[in-house]
């Protein structure tokens, strides 16, 4: 085989590895295939514009003109950097903006160098704004961080950085310190080597940066304070209200019930003596009463059956023996009678045996 | 831990500007494989000659 056959082969060979790098954004392992594959070969065109199109994709807007440039000279005909060029140059704004963040980028280098990394660090996320797939701004601001300790935003630079490029050395050995460091002093290290915060705010407006007084962040929550202070001042209201008037109320209550409670039972109580009075008075009054009541239907029994048993005997007996026997039993009635209480019953019968007497006298013995 | 400002700062190079491409594109070095193969062999036909 022909040398310059081997020589074709070995940079398309290149150019492929170049390829599938560049494909999954190794945009760092496809720039060294594709040099080598310019090497092997300078006039393999599609290499040449791929490479060019790796350097656009990390930021290096300039080294991806060179190359199409050059790729154009090599073949001025049917040659996609040709549509690349325009497409850069027609975006004339777009244009000027890249060349300022490179230039502030560069600028940037200079200070770091002076022990400038507070300007820095603000010149760098300006050229990351106006440029965001600058890589070398992302490292460079990467390092600042890590320079001073502020390793979790150095940690977040990085990460972007590596969306731009996956297998970056500079990226990779950085994000190693920044989890190095995370592990030796651990999360709070970050806090004690930070410095003060600056109580001012600095941005961008066109070229002009502009520096105010940062916002309080008490400032801004005045109004949450404002009614937790209200709601604050209603339950500490409640609670005063609960625990020191509240007991003076239920104590006045209290006493006042128990106030009525003794009165009512006062008056229970004298109530319960003169009933108790009353029922006695009229057991006393019932039972004499009673008593008496029954001794006289006894009694008025007793005298019936007597006047019957007069009648029979007097038609049987003799006229005087029956008036003694009715003299003896009248006695014995009257002595009876004497005994009850009913006073009007022994009278009407003392009466009645009078005038019983009275008529027997007059009659012959 | 990163030596800064010996090493790590040093590995950063100024980006070229868009306004200096040009002079890029003229220093460019496009010497390939085929124009060292020529080289050596147009020395190794000298060299036979002689």
């Amino acid at each position: 085989m022909d040398y310059t056959k081997k020589i074709m082969y070995q940079s398309n060979s290149w150019y492929n590895d170049g390829l599938r790098k560049a494909q999954v954004r190794d945009m760092s392992g496809a720039i060294v295939s594709l040099q080598q594959s310019l090497q092997y070969n300078r006039e393999n065109i599609a290499a040449r514009n791929l490479l060019g199109l790796v350097y656009y994709g990390i930021g290096e807007v300039s080294e991806a003109l060179v190359e199409w440039i050059i790729s154009k000279n090599l073949c001025p005909r049917d040659n996609i950097a040709d549509y690349y060029i325009k497409k850069v140059q027609n975006s004339a704004n777009e244009l000027e903006s890249l060349n300022q963040a490179i230039k502030k980028f560069n600028q940037c280098l200079v200070y770091c160098q002076q022990n400038g990394e507070d300007l820095a660090i603000i010149q760098l996320k300006q050229v990351i704004a106006s440029h965001p797939t600058f890589l070398k701004a992302y490292q460079l601001l990467a390092l600042i961080y890590i320079q001073m300790n502020q390793n979790t935003k150095a940690r977040q630079i990085l990460i972007e950085a590596k969306k731009l490029d996956t297998t970056n050395e500079l990226t990779l050995t950085y994000l190693q310190e920044v989890t190095k460091q995370r592990g030796r002093y651990g999360k709070n290290a970050e806090r004690s080597f930070r410095k003060p915060k600056s109580a001012t705010v600095e941005y961008s407006l066109g070229n002009e940066t502009i520096i105010q007084p940062k916002r309080s962040k008490i400032r801004d929550m005045a109004q949450q304070l404002a009614f937790a202070n209200i709601l604050i001042g209603m339950v500490l209201g409640a609670a005063l209200i609960w625990f020191l008037v509240a007991p003076a109320v239920n104590q006045n209550r209290s006493e006042k019930l128990n106030n009525q409670m003794r009165a009512y039972s006062e008056q229970i109580n004298t109530l319960e003596a003169q009933v108790s009075a009353r029922q006695e008075h009229w057991i006393s009054i019932e039972q004499p009463e009673t008593r008496h009541r029954k001794q006289l239907i006894r009694q008025r029994q007793h005298l019936t059956a007597m006047r019957n048993c007069f009648r029979f005997q007097v038609r049987a007996v003799p006229e005087n023996i029956v008036i003694r026997i009715w003299q003896t039993r009248c006695l014995r009635l009257q002595e009876i009678l004497l005994e009850t209480v009913e006073k009007r019953c022994m009278i009407h019968f003392l009466i009645l045996f009078s005038q019983q007497h009275a008529r027997e006298d007059m009659q012959p013995v | 831990m990163l030596n800064y400002e010996e090493e790590e700062l040093r590995k950063f190079k100024p980006s070229l500007e868009v306004t200096n491409f040009e002079e890029a594109v003229y220093k460019e070095d496009l010497t390939d494989m085929q124009d060292i193969v020529k080289e050596v062999m147009a020395k190794k036909e000298k060299t036979v000659r002689r």
